[in-house]
């Protein structure tokens, strides 16, 4: 239906710049995401708590999956049957830390709750974050924006 | 993973180095998250470039721009992005004179190689600066 449409030797080049810092943004939020639950390792669903709190990233919520919610295994292809068995492995050892913390566990539930009921406010985070109020006081800033 | 849809996606190496940029060194990245990134990222490029496709289609263009992704960027709620955009657009299109100046003025087929004369904005200074808000709607 639409006619051919050419782009500038430009939108290359700034779409690369553009993704960069998309990821690098989604990274970092999902970064303070995991260490808030004392975890060093981001998971999908850390990133997936941050699509689900943040307005501009609403159009990245058809492609979380949907067991994702909770401490899942990111669906993957058949051909990675096996790698399922190992990740469904690692996930049980997530989850029996998580049974072992009542701290986590109310913070999971809390965190469920707001992404249940379609919460758009900004959960608080660390005040510790990165041991830098700077960063602190930065990061408001871009999201008040 | 399948080829066809490995090929619509970003490569997942690049993804992760560029994720790997913004943590600490302590932090790790599960496969599952670069996998999650990649498709994330697929989607954002679909979602602006579809937006600025739009606008040059209702204006009877033909050619997308960079200004019209810069125009997308700030309609679809980024406007942080469109500003860093804006800034590096503008860099680029300088670098860009530069070069044809320089080659017309030398006329040497060397000079011809693509020389990247953009440096890149940081991306916290971007954020800390807080400059004013340039208008890229063109």
């Amino acid at each position: 239906m639409f006619t051919k449409q050419m782009i500038s030797s430009e939108i290359p080049m700034l779409m690369s710049k553009a993704c960069e810092i998309f990821i690098q943004e989604l990274t970092f939020r999902a970064w303070m995401h995991a260490e808030k639950n004392n975890k060093s390792i981001v998971q999908p669903c850390d990133v997936a708590k941050v699509i689900m709190q943040t307005d501009t990233m609403n159009f990245l919520t058809e492609i979380i999956p949907n067991n994702l919610g909770d401490f899942s295994v990111f669906d993957a292809k058949e051909e990675n049957i096996a790698n399922i068995a190992e990740e469904n492995e690692v996930s049980l050892s997530f989850t029996a830390g998580f049974m072992g913390n009542p701290m986590m566990k109310m913070d999971s539930e809390e965190n469920a709750g707001n992404i249940v009921e379609g919460n758009q406010a900004t959960l608080p985070y660390t005040s510790g974050f990165m041991g830098n109020p700077m960063n602190m006081m930065n990061m408001d800033n871009v999201r008040m924006k | 993973m399948d080829q066809d849809v490995q090929d619509r996606a970003l490569p997942i190496a690049n993804v992760g180095r560029i994720m790997k940029q913004i943590l600490p060194p302590s932090a790790k990245i599960s496969k599952e998250g670069k996998q999650l990134m990649q498709e994330c990222v697929t989607e954002f490029i679909s979602f602006v470039t579809g937006e600025a496709s739009d606008k040059c289609h209702k204006e009877n263009r033909k050619t997308v721009n960079g200004d019209d992704i810069c125009w997308a960027l700030s309609s679809l709620g980024f406007d942080n992005y469109a500003e860093a955009i804006g800034r590096y657009l503008h860099i680029y299109r300088q670098g860009e004179r530069e070069k044809i100046n320089h080659t017309k003025k030398y006329e040497n087929p060397q000079n011809q190689t693509q020389i990247n004369r953009a440096p890149p904005p940081p991306l916290l200074l971007s954020r800390v600066e807080n400059p004013p808000p340039t208008n890229q709607s063109g």
